[in-house]
């Protein structure tokens, strides 16, 4: 270890270089962790704090008295609490008004929210818990007055978080909790109030499907049910807004791993550095193992600070934005605890990497004869010389690639970082068209015309549609006594042309009498393939389909079902129906718009699904910026480690360079032929990697139906493209005025070439 | 002053001081040394391993920066000049043959040849006068073969063509046959004598006593200092120390 | 066997290798856990309430003195084991009401998840009761569900020894827990959690049982009488029952009028004849199913004319007075008429200095009319305890009486959970009073197994909504396994009774649903 030290004190400026370059990877690291980890486990940790209940249950008002009888006989049930909502309630305060406020008159039992300011309600009157999305938006806290609807001023005592829906603003309502004790005090006429919703917790959470099956078979007598799990809150949060977390998460993911790479190339290249040292340390009789552990003590004194300094910054940077979109989204962040062992375990992991990058080529080279190491760098000579033309340009790319092995590695880590680039940029486009775009949805026609059915082949005729179908669309009711409530969708043919969302079980419908339902509606009823789908449209007779699929569905929290339109038809035969116009990718949508207007429809754009809250894709801008700048800086150090590695190993060549006249002109040029033999393969990689592998796999990770457009455009391309080459001539112009500036002799000093 | 008046040296130190390491282990490499040399003139320059010849010839052409003292290359000032001065000058006035030859190993001998033609405010015969060099040299053959394939003497010969291409006024060689047979060496030495024999100014870095027969003059470094030695000899005589 | 000499190397290596065998066989056998059985030695409990039987210790008796100080036990006089309330159901047969189960748990019984695997439970129980070796079995009555011929077929085979599979109609099932049934009340194993895909096609395969190595005696409950054990069969029901049409969904009417407990034979005729009201599915017919009269069951139950009242001896010590207290037009509950008091005077008549046991479907002394029946009972100090089921609970209550006083001992059913029967041992104690040790034992279907149908069983029923569990059927352990002391006195006969007059009328109906189980 005395040995590590002393190697390092000795050349302070090289271990600062190197520690920077570390730290580097290490912000990127702490930013991509600190997303990765809070976005993905977000549910879950709100889930458990909030003691979010396994089932719950929506009907149609009841004197819970006579719910919990049959509530008490269901198996794996460990507690039940029962509420009653008001929908549509006035909330005020001082300035700020909602007209779409829900109340929760909570009685006694566990809560199904958490806490995280002030207190809980009580059994006095006057007492409102608000959610945190509201206290938020209107700044409330413990303390303040909110009057709601006809109950009044009330104090608000706490704000809870319950992650069964999106926040305040982003969804349209806010939710607050009134104590059914403390409104009995209020309006004492009422011996209690009635029950529209029960929470079932199961004992096991593993088995709650049997839970939610006999409570389905024991809800005889109830109207409007509706049954949502915890799974199926799960899959509607995470779709209505976790496209875009989810592509947070994919691309934190991927960052980690750039950084691994990083972090093992960088200390390799120092080892590469290094060889003359450790030929004279073998000369002198140092064993390899002795070499390889003090290589190895080396990199750990080196990364230690610096990856601790890098990912402290990362995850602090990231930490505000971060909690900001779980915030919105109604889910907690990590405890302070739970973030500082997640960066602990990473900093671990940078300086296990880190040493045992410097360990394994140090190994390898210390069992070589120390005499090759004393020569100097492994440069193997070229097969072929080259003539060379092309002057201090040409020079320079042959002298960086010389050496293959490490030429691949820089252009590697290069190209997968101006790969990560680019897919930032597409993520940053994606979330503009988000706002608009009903991909989200699962839905990908993008406008809608009101045209009979049979001027579809007009429509279709014109440029830029790729497909027009007649839309059909009818509330319906389950046949059954439960009465569910449910949204029938129907299309003429192929309905994925239109309507895609991702498939959870079975296969896609093909033909009359067939159904695909969505998981909602399959919990609520019941439903798996094989299973017969009795729905009631309107008030016409009852319809049956087989289902034959079950779909992730995000409308309606996926009590949909979708079906050919010809059963539709014979029950209601005067069923209207929009066209759904399906554009061609790029078309133009204000020129399809045109048209269809002078054909006499309507058209009407389809809305997205991320809500309209500014707010919240601002906050997820920032966070896109805050990386992408991180990667920026990541580029940069790999352009100049590069550089300043090939120059470094071929001292000797620019020594002779300078001696026969070159000056910084010659030398920039050098540069700059050397990193453009590096930027403009890596800017070929990054195009193709973000292409091929990239953004389908982050896509398909963020949600498997949409046709997330995430291939970067030519725009992007050449924008990094430029970037890059932009950076490779600051790069060189810098390197190059530093290395006219250091006399030649330097270079002529150790190397024999 | 035209750099091929014979009467003027074409190179002039005076009163060079440098010193390697610091504090107590510093120790002055070069304490005093002047020289000079005369175009037509092959100036040998002899001493111990570690003497300090290496550093001195290093000096003279601008690679590196003595604590004292000055150096003047065809009647331009080499010390104290910036970077881009320097460089110009050793564009075409100084041509550089080093012991390890220096060779580029990823270009064939004829582009190694040619490279200081390739350098950006280049001599514009330079690229004609190589091709020339090559073939004066008996190197045709072996031009486009890459360095490792090639002989030490022939790679030393692509290394005197490389510094003779911009046809300078002063070369400065180190060690220029030391790492080669002796059948090569006495090669490089006949055609180092050439190169000062059509009128430039040769001078020559050596630990070996037989280099010193083509000399004209033979110098010696000791002690930080440059003493001039008879041909074959005899008692050192004083040199200059003053600048004509 | 005696050794000469040390221990031999042989010897050891013997040894050795035996208790390897042993080892590796015993953990072989082990695999998935012993079966259910004996609860004196292994019971089965859910302590974290997911809704999962697992394994647990015994239940030792409890001493129960009540009646009288415990008394040291002696000899055994005899062992009896009760079955009660098997149900053993045609669960695709049209003459049956399951879709009336919705209207709440006064329904219950109309439909239960596991009713396809009644037969396998009773193989199940027939196998336990034989490795009990009791003197004497009595099945206490509801040995089918239904009053149809072919579970009655189904039933007696299984209790003689053979193969029955519970398959009617046509090969495979028509019934309202296929998938393609869109309705949500009821459990389909292909659909529903707990999912158990295939389980309606391997239920409908033969089961086999050893049958019954002890002596059988029934007694008759109001299921293996009367329709859904509500209503006597006539010929437009049994129209139904051997028919064609299923009903799956019930119309609200005819739901509102069961709620309500007014829906009487006439009403419920004349709705069937108006063809049947609610969606129905078209299932194959089976004159099988049609409903067995009186006296063919009784005949066929090993009792005389149409009633099942009668009285043996078992052992020496034990006389058992079985009656029989099913109305035969409509209503669940027991009625004590004068057939019934004319047999119990007979049977207690007959009895000797013998201790006396009464057995009967429904708890004597909750029917309609028990009165006299009580008054004899309580005058007589032989009768050690009156045994019963169709409560389907476990439960004991002393009866004192200036005799001594008697136990009253209700068993839970093998359909519901806790799907057990019961032991009764008799043994003597000092002085004339008697230890009645009694405690449960369970079948031998494997707990969360799937390939164990009547395991599977066992688990449906624990989760049923409306089965034992909510309604704590199983009983606490002082109702389950129990030693039952007697005081000492004397077990001289009283001189013989006179028939007591009847207090009741015969059957006045009730509506349906009254004094159903829970």
């Amino acid at each position: 270890m005395r040995n590590a030290w002393a190697g390092l004190r000795a050349r302070p400026g090289r271990a600062a270089l190197t520690g920077a370059g570390i730290a580097a990877a290490a912000l990127v690291l702490g930013v991509a962790l600190t997303v990765a980890v809070g976005l993905a486990t977000g549910f879950d940790r709100a889930a458990t704090q909030a003691d979010l209940p396994s089932v719950v249950a929506r009907f149609d008002e009841e004197d819970p008295r006579d719910v919990a009888d049959r509530v008490r006989r269901l198996p794996n049930l460990a507690a039940h609490s029962f509420r009653y909502e008001v929908t549509r309630v006035e909330l005020r305060a001082g300035a700020n008004r909602l007209g779409e406020g829900v109340v929760h008159v909570v009685g006694g039992g566990r809560r199904g929210y958490a806490v995280v300011a002030g207190r809980d309600v009580g059994d006095a009157a006057g007492e409102v818990v608000i959610e945190q999305g509201l206290a938020r938006e209107w700044d409330l806290g413990p303390g303040d007055t909110l009057d709601v609807g006809e109950a009044g001023p009330a104090e608000v005592v706490g704000v809870a978080v319950a992650p069964d829906n999106v926040a305040f603003p982003l969804a349209r309502t806010a939710r607050v909790y009134l104590s059914e004790a403390g409104l009995l005090q209020q309006f004492p006429e009422g011996s209690r109030f009635p029950a529209n919703l029960v929470l079932l917790w199961a004992a096991d959470e593993e088995r709650a499907d049997v839970l939610l099956s006999f409570a389905r078979q024991s809800a005889y007598g109830l109207s409007s049910v509706r049954f949502l799990t915890r799974e199926g809150l799960r899959s509607l949060v995470e779709q209505a807004s976790g496209i875009v977390v989810a592509l947070l998460v994919a691309f934190a993911i991927i960052a980690c791993a750039l950084a691994g790479v990083l972090l093992a190339a960088g200390a390799h290249s120092e080892i590469q550095r290094r060889l003359a040292q450790l030929g004279v340390q073998r000369a002198l009789g140092v064993t390899p193992g002795a070499v390889t552990a003090v290589a190895a003590a080396q990199g750990a004194l080196v990364a230690a600070p610096a990856a601790a300094a890098g990912l402290l910054v990362g995850g602090l940077l990231a930490a505000g934005g971060t909690d900001a979109v779980l915030a919105a989204l109604n889910e907690l962040p990590p405890g302070p605890g739970a973030r500082a062992t997640v960066l602990a375990g990473a900093w671990g992991g940078v300086v296990a990497l880190v040493a045992g990058s410097a360990a394994w080529p140090a190994w390898r080279a210390a069992r070589r004869p120390p005499a090759g190491l004393l020569r100097g760098g492994d440069v193997s000579p070229p097969r072929k010389a080259a003539r060379g033309r092309g002057g201090m340009t040409a020079l320079g790319a042959r002298l960086v690639t010389a050496h293959r092995a490490r030429y691949a590695a820089v252009v590697a880590v290069l190209g997968m970082a101006a790969a990560v680039v680019l897919l930032l940029l597409a993520l940053a486009s994606l979330l503009e068209r988000l706002r608009d775009d009903p991909a989200t949805l699962g839905k990908r026609y993008s406008l809608t015309a009101a045209l009979p059915a049979d001027r579809a082949d007009e429509v279709r005729a014109l440029p830029g549609v790729a497909a027009a179908a007649p839309r059909y669309e009818q509330r319906a009711t389950g046949a059954s006594a439960l009465g569910s409530p449910l949204r029938v969708i129907a299309y003429p043919g192929d309905h994925t042309i239109f309507e895609a969302p991702a498939l959870a079980a079975g296969r896609r419908l093909a033909g009359p009498g067939e159904a695909e339902v969505g998981q909602g509606l399959a919990d609520a009823l019941g439903l798996r393939p094989g299973s017969t789908l009795a729905i009631q449209p309107g008030d016409g007779e009852e319809l049956r389909f087989r289902v034959v699929g079950v779909v992730r569905a995000l409308q309606d929290e996926g009590r949909v079902a979708y079906v050919r339109p010809d059963r539709l038809l014979a029950a209601s035969p005067s069923l209207e129906a929009p066209l759904a116009v399906r554009l061609d990718d790029g078309a133009d949508a204000a020129a399809v718009r045109a048209a269809l207007a002078r054909l006499g429809a309507e058209p009407r754009a389809v809305g997205g699904a991320t809500g309209d809250d500014r707010g919240f894709l601002a906050v997820l801008a920032g966070l896109l910026r805050l990386v992408a700048v991180t990667v920026g800086l990541v580029c940069l150090y790999a352009l100049v480690q590069s550089l300043a590695l090939t120059v470094r190993e071929r001292r000797g060549a620019v020594a002779v360079l300078r001696a026969a006249g070159a000056d910084h002109r010659a030398l920039r040029r050098l540069l700059f032929g050397a990193a453009t033999a590096v930027v403009i393969p890596a800017a070929v990689v990054a195009v193709a990697l973000e292409e091929v592998v990239l953004a389908p796999a982050t896509a398909r990770l963020a949600a498997g139906y949409a046709d997330l457009p995430l291939g970067a455009g030519l725009g992007q391309a050449v924008a990094v493209s430029g970037a890059l080459l932009g950076l490779a001539a600051l790069a060189s112009w810098e390197m190059a005025r530093r290395l006219a500036r250091e006399p030649v002799v330097t270079g002529l000093r150790e190397t024999g070439r | 002053m035209d750099p091929r008046d014979a009467s003027a040296p074409v190179l002039l130190a005076s009163n060079l001081v440098k010193a390697h390491g610091t504090g107590r282990g510093a120790r002055r490499i070069l304490d005093g040394a002047s020289l000079h040399a005369r175009a037509g003139e092959l100036v040998a320059i002899v001493g111990r391993s570690g003497s300090g010849k290496s550093t001195l010839l290093q000096i003279l052409g601008g690679l590196d920066r003595p604590d004292d003292g000055w150096v003047e290359v065809a009647g331009e000032r080499v010390t104290g000049a910036s970077e881009r001065r320097l460089s110009a000058l050793r564009r075409h006035r100084i041509g550089f043959v080093f012991q390890f030859f220096h060779l580029l190993p990823e270009l064939d001998g004829l582009a190694n040849v040619l490279l200081p033609a390739t350098l950006p405010g280049a001599d514009r015969a330079a690229p004609a006068r190589g091709m020339e060099l090559v073939e004066r040299l008996g190197l045709s053959d072996v031009a486009h073969l890459a360095p490792h394939q090639l002989s030490g003497g022939e790679q030393q010969r692509f290394a005197l063509a490389r510094a003779l291409v911009a046809d300078p006024p002063l070369i400065l060689a180190d060690e220029p046959i030391g790492n080669l047979d002796a059948a090569s060496g006495q090669t490089v030495l006949r055609l180092l004598r050439d190169a000062a024999d059509q009128g430039r100014a040769v001078v020559m870095v050596t630990h070996q006593a037989e280099a010193t027969a083509v000399a004209d003059r033979v110098l010696r470094l000791d002690d930080g200092r440059v003493t001039e030695l008879q041909p074959g000899g005899g008692e050192p005589l004083e040199t200059a120390h003053d600048a004509p | 066997m005696s050794r000469r000499g040390p221990l031999t190397r042989r010897d050891a290596l013997a040894v050795l290798g035996a208790g390897a065998a042993g080892l590796l066989l015993g953990c072989g056998d082990d695999g998935p856990g012993p079966r259910p059985g004996d609860t004196l030695r292994r019971a089965l409990a859910d302590p974290d309430g997911d809704g999962l039987l697992d394994a647990s210790g015994g239940i030792a008796m409890v001493d129960r003195t009540d009646l009288g100080r415990a008394g040291r036990a002696g000899d055994t006089l005899a062992t009896v084991a009760q079955v009660t309330d098997v149900h053993v159901r045609d669960a695709q047969s049209p003459g049956r009401v399951p879709f009336l189960d919705r209207a709440g748990p006064r329904f219950g019984s109309a439909f239960r998840p596991h009713e396809l695997l009644s037969l396998h439970v009773l193989a199940a129980t027939v196998a336990t009761v034989n490795a009990a070796g009791p003197d004497a079995v009595l099945i206490t009555g509801d040995l089918i569900d239904s009053a149809q011929g072919n579970e009655l077929a189904w039933a007696l085979t299984l209790l003689r020894g053979g193969t029955a599979a519970p398959a009617s109609g046509a090969s495979g099932y028509d019934g309202v827990q296929a998938a393609s049934i869109p309705d949500p009340f009821y459990y389909r194993p292909d659909i529903d959690a707990p999912r158990h895909p295939g389980l309606l096609r391997a239920a409908l395969a033969p089961v086999r049982s050893a049958g019954l190595r002890a002596p059988w005696h029934a007694a008759l409950g109001n299921h293996d009488l009367l329709v859904q054990g509500e209503i006597a069969p006539s010929p437009v029901i049994t129209a139904v029952a051997t028919g064609d049409e299923l009903i799956v969904a019930p119309d609200r009417e005819l739901l509102r009028l069961g709620d309500a407990g007014r829906l009487d034979r006439e009403q419920l005729e004349t709705l069937l004849r108006a063809g049947l009201p609610g969606e129905t599915i078209t299932v194959p017919r089976d004159p099988a199913r049609a409903h067995v009269g009186a006296a063919s069951l009784v005949r066929r139950l090993g009792g005389r004319g149409d009633r099942l009242d009668r009285a043996f001896a078992v052992g020496d010590d034990l006389w058992v007075v079985v009656l029989d207290l099913v109305r035969r037009d409509a209503g669940s509950g027991g009625i004590v008429g004068a057939e019934v008091l004319a047999a119990l005077t007979a049977g207690l008549n007959a009895a000797e200095d013998r201790r006396v046991l009464v057995v009967c479907h429904q708890p004597l002394h909750d029917a309609t009319g028990a009165e006299p029946a009580v008054a004899l009972l309580d005058e007589d100090p032989r009768v050690v305890a009156v045994v019963a089921g169709h409560r389907h609970r476990n439960e004991i209550t002393p009866r004192r009486t200036p005799a001594g006083g008697y136990w009253l001992i209700s068993t839970a059913s093998v359909v519901d959970f806790p799907q057990q029967w019961r032991m009764l041992r008799v043994r003597a104690a000092p002085r004339g009073a008697t230890v009645l040790e009694t405690w449960t034992v369970d079948h031998e279907g494997r707990p969360g197994d799937p390939d164990d149908l009547a395991g599977v069983a066992r688990d449906l029923a624990f989760l049923d909504p409306q089965g034992g569990r909510p309604a704590r059927a199983a009983g606490a352990v002082r109702h389950r396994n129990a030693r039952l002391h007697l005081p000492a006195r004397s077990l001289r006969a009283p001189a013989p009774r006179a028939v007591p007059p009847a207090v009741t009328a015969d059957p006045a109906s009730a509506g349906f649903g009254a004094g159903d189980a829970f």
